[in-house]
Formats: structure tokens, C-alpha cells, sequence
């Protein structure tokens, strides 16, 4: 049954997909246009070192573009705002309570939630990776294929936001507490950067197990994607209990 | 032991310290129709939702055909039917698609039935239910309820939107299921409704059952404001002898007044003089509260 529910969630959230995933597009059309502007600049290059990525390449851009900006400001925020809105909402919650007046358990009602979650953020992040990579062909300098490693953590990345989005979805109790968590979210993933990415500071951002220690030699370390799977597991635990505990009033 | 489809004992809940059921206690026999009669947030929705699992009660407990709500939640909805205030259906999915998918949710839907039912209702259900006006949804709505031919019906406002010849058809319906054995609850505002098809009533204010009435002795209280015209102006003197007569004002040749109970009295005085008009109106709730319950208005 959980699979009709994920199908009917599909058919119903189509469009918000299809504009994160354009969104994902155009990011990725105005970085390509706009770096022989901004190469060399000063903060470009601020900005690289803040993610040790190296400075002066195009290989550094596109890293920032895509790995540190791309996919989780683009993929990540409509894995948070998907993840609030699939849980809640007056007409969410009336939906809620309309399938759970049917012999249905709560769990089978969360896990199509999360898997159609998963599922939308899988396609949001190929679309970006896939659009990046098309540009970066036809540039001097195309992604190599490890980058593919580090995709898969950055898909695990933006569940785990999405995740994060479902827990603020059962738990928050009005507008200004999504916005507010939102933020914390967003700090979580960059303030550890910004002290200094050399620092230990930086493991306590999930970014880190997307781009690893050396990120322009875009090795992809195994044990970075089993903590990001971990978090991803907890989290996804703490939100089913919440759904569990949940009253749909 | 009385077997009874629904039992709540001292029933209470509390959202963020307001309370929203106060110490409910409520029996329902099998084969009844049971209405849940007040004014919106008096509890009567929370009550529902706490025997369909969907919250939990802060005391009491409350069974469902003999069941425990939280301890057999699933068992409790799959025996129950529920239409619920605020229907959301799923905007991607026609009518039918909707009820099929329902259907499958539980065991052993006759899907001829669930179309006949929808044929009664003269449903579309070829229409994506995003495009159904309120009135179209909420007859799926009740399609949905009663398809699985559940032995208990919890109906919340069910003709709220629906025009007259479908509420007609609803409590056609409500008494067929009465006569075959299967109880509902309905959840409603309306007196006139209550009064119509319900055995008993239980009277609901700020979360308390205030009384819980038969359906005859409503109807036997049930108050009417009357307005009259006639052919020539009257004698108010005439109308001031009938007991069951209250705000009795006399303008020319209308008349203006609440009647208690049976109007036969009044009738049989007016038709002393030539009646053009009557209009017989049920007033506000409010103004029944304050009239049969002593409970002023500003406080409903």
C-alpha cells in the first residue's frame, strides 16, 4: 500500500520538483557564464580557501559550485521545505488524518513519505550533477568520474537536510520556528567553514563528509558516507517518532 | 455486560492547557443514530479524534466496538467509517480512482456497492477531485464511510455544503443503516438536523456534555420563532393565553413569537383570522442554549 502512497505523493508534487530542478539548472547555466567574470577575484578565491578548494582553477569553481553551493543550497533547500511540507500544514494534516482513519499504520504513511523524499531528492541532485557535468564537458576542464563518489554522499547530504525539513515538519509549532530551523540548518552546514577549514571545527558540519579533508583531489572516503548514512538513520528515526507521538488535530 | 459500539469514561483532553473535552462520558447501543450536538470547538471533532487514534486522550479512555482506541487502533479503524470536517482528497486522482484506492485499504469493499452509493449521491467520479467543488468532495467523502458497511459511523458535519435533496438522501441512507443494525455518531451544529434523525443527542458546550436528550424530547423542546401575517391587524390578547408562547410582539397585522415545543396551540388561534403568510425559522444556537440550558449567549 506504502507504494500507492508514494505514487499518489508524485503525482501530486510533480511541479514543485520540476522548478527546484530548473532552479538546479539555471544556477548551474549562470555559474558557467558568469566565471570568466569572476575569476581571480578576491573572494572567489576567500571563498575557495574557506572550503579548501584549490584557488586560481576551474576545477575549484565547480566544485564550489555544484558540491558546496549547488547541491545543498538548491538540492538541500527543497529537501528542507519538502521534508516541512509533507508533514505539515492544515490541508497536510487533514490528508494525515483522512489516511490514518483507514486501517493504515503510521509508520507505512512516514515511510512513503520519506521514501518519496528520497526519491525527489535523488532526482533533484542528479539533475544538477548531471547539468554541471554537461557544462564542465565543453569547457578546458571536465569533472573526472570520481566525482560520481562524491555525488553520492552529496545525494546522502540533501536526504539528510530533507530529514531534517520531516522532524521541523512534526515538531515545529508555527512559521517562525521552520524559518528559525532553517537557519540553524544552513549554519550547521557552513559557520564550521568559516573559523577555518583546516580546523576539527569543520567535522561537525555534514559538508565535510561530502567533500572530505582534500576536497580537490575529490578522493571520497568510505567512512565519511556511513556517518552521513548514520545521521541520515537517526534523524529519519527521530522524525517516525515524532510522526508516531504526532496529534492530528 | 451491555455491548455497546462506543464508551467513553471521563474522557479529557488538553491542547497547550486549554481544555477541549471535560470529563466526557457517553454510551452508544447498537443500531443507534448518536448525535454530538454544539456550537464549533466545543470538543465534539476532538471526541472523534481521540476514537479514531488520532490523539491521545490527557484522562479517561474511551473503547470502540469493544476495543481499547489506543491499544487496537488499527482494528478499531478498520471496523469504523469516518467522515471527517474538513475532507482533503487527493487532487491528482478522479472520484473513482480515489475510492478504488480506499477500497483497496480495506478488506472486501463491494465496489458495486461504493458505486451505487456514489450513483445515489449523483457523484461525478470521473472529475479529478481537485476540480470538485466542496459539495462534490464531501459526497465522495460519505461514499467513502459508508462502502465498507462498517458497523459504527462516525460522520463529522456530514451535510455541511450538500443541498437539500442529497441531505435528503444522506439521512435515507443513515436510516437504512439504522434499520439493518449499524450504528452512527454524527457530529453536527444543526438542531434541525438532529432533531430529524438522531435517537439521542448529547449536548456539548466548552468540551462538557451538558445533557444528553432523546431525539423526542428535542423535537418536544425544540424551539421555533414564528412569524405571522395577516388579513386584518389582531388582538395581541388572544396569542398572550398560550403557555408554550414567549417574545410574543404584535406589529399591525403580523405577529412575531418563540414557540417551546408544539405549535398546534398558536396554529389553532391564528386560524381564527384570515393568514396570509407563516414563517417558521430554528434559531441560532446560541439563543437555544440560552433559552433550554440557561447557558448565556456570549458564552457559546
Amino acid at each position: 500500500m506504502w507504494f500507492d502512497l508514494f505514487k499518489d505523493l508524485w503525482l501530486e508534487r510533480r511541479r514543485p520538483i520540476f522548478f527546484w530542478c530548473a532552479a538546479g539548472l539555471g544556477w548551474n547555466i549562470f555559474a558557467a557564464l558568469a566565471y570568466p567574470a569572476v575569476q581571480g577575484e578576491e573572494w572567489l578565491d576567500r571563498l575557495l580557501t574557506w572550503f579548501a578548494l584549490q584557488s586560481g582553477t576551474q576545477k575549484g569553481y565547480w566544485l564550489l559550485v555544484l558540491m558546496v553551493l549547488g547541491s545543498p543550497i538548491i538540492g538541500g533547500g527543497y529537501a528542507f521545505l519538502e521534508g516541512i511540507h509533507l508533514f505539515k500544514g492544515r490541508g497536510v494534516r487533514q490528508m494525515l488524518a483522512f489516511l490514518l482513519a483507514y486501517p493504515l499504520p503510521r509508520w507505512e504513511v512516514y515511510l512513503s513519505r520519506v521514501v518519496y523524499l528520497f526519491s525527489a531528492s535523488f532526482l533533484l541532485v542528479l539533475c544538477i550533477f548531471t547539468s554541471g557535468t554537461a557544462l564542465t564537458y565543453f569547457s578546458a576542464n571536465p569533472m573526472p568520474g570520481g566525482m560520481w563518489r562524491m555525488w553520492t554522499a552529496s545525494i546522502l547530504l540533501v536526504f539528510l537536510l530533507g530529514l531534517a525539513g520531516v522532524l521541523v515538519g512534526n515538531l515545529g509549532a508555527s512559521r517562525w520556528m521552520d524559518r528559525l530551523a532553517g537557519l540553524l540548518v544552513l549554519g550547521w552546514l557552513y559557520l564550521p567553514y568559516v573559523q577555518n577549514s583546516t580546523a576539527g571545527l569543520v567535522r561537525l558540519s555534514p559538508l565535510f563528509y561530502v567533500l572530505g579533508e582534500t576536497p580537490t583531489n575529490q578522493t571520497f572516503v568510505m567512512e565519511n558516507g556511513l556517518i552521513l548514512f548514520l545521521l541520515c538513520a537517526i534523524v529519519g528515526v527521530l522524525g517516525g517518532f515524532a510522526f508516531e507521538r504526532l496529534e492530528l488535530n | 455486560m451491555r455491548y455497546l459500539v462506543m464508551r467513553t469514561e471521563n474522557l479529557s483532553k488538553e491542547f497547550r492547557r486549554q481544555p477541549a473535552l471535560c470529563g466526557v462520558t457517553l454510551e452508544v447501543d447498537p443500531g443507534e443514530v448518536f448525535g454530538l450536538l454544539g456550537p464549533s470547538a466545543a470538543g465534539k471533532s476532538s471526541l472523534f479524534h481521540i476514537l479514531l487514534d488520532f490523539i491521545r486522550p490527557s484522562h479517561g479512555h474511551a473503547l470502540v466496538l469493544g476495543m481499547d482506541c489506543q491499544r487496537n487502533g488499527l482494528k478499531v479503524r478498520r471496523l469504523v467509517g469516518y467522515l471527517p470536517q474538513n475532507l482533503s482528497l487527493p487532487k491528482g486522482l478522479s472520484g473513482r480512482q480515489v475510492i478504488e484506492r480506499f477500497a483497496a485499504l480495506r478488506d472486501g469493499v463491494d465496489l458495486n456497492f461504493a458505486y451505487s452509493l456514489a450513483a445515489r449521491f449523483k457523484t461525478n467520479l470521473d472529475v479529478p477531485c481537485g476540480q470538485l467543488c466542496a459539495a462534490e468532495q464531501r459526497k465522495i467523502g460519505l461514499v467513502q464511510a459508508f462502502m465498507h458497511k462498517p458497523e459504527l459511523i462516525l460522520l463529522d458535519e456530514p451535510s455541511r455544503d450538500l443541498d437539500t435533496l442529497t441531505q435528503m438522501e444522506l439521512y435515507h441512507l443513515i436510516a437504512e443503516f439504522r434499520a439493518e443494525g449499524h450504528s452512527v455518531v454524527i457530529a453536527s451544529q444543526s438542531i434541525a438536523e438532529m432533531e430529524r434523525i438522531c435517537d439521542r443527542v448529547a449536548v456539548f458546550h466548552q468540551g462538557r456534555v451538558i445533557a444528553v436528550e432523546r431525539g423526542a424530547q428535542l423535537r418536544a423542546r425544540a424551539i421555533r420563532k414564528i412569524e405571522m401575517r395577516f388579513a386584518n391587524p389582531v388582538n395581541p390578547q388572544i396569542f398572550m393565553g398560550l403557555n408554550n408562547i414567549n417574545q410574543l410582539v404584535c406589529d399591525q397585522n403580523k405577529v412575531y413569537c418563540t414557540v417551546q415545543g408544539d405549535p398546534d396551540a398558536l396554529l389553532k388561534t391564528a386560524s381564527q383570522f384570515r393568514v396570509l403568510d407563516i414563517i417558521s425559522q430554528q434559531p441560532p444556537l446560541e439563543e437555544v442554549y440560552q433559552m433550554v440550558y440557561g447557558i448565556p449567549a456570549y458564552v457559546v
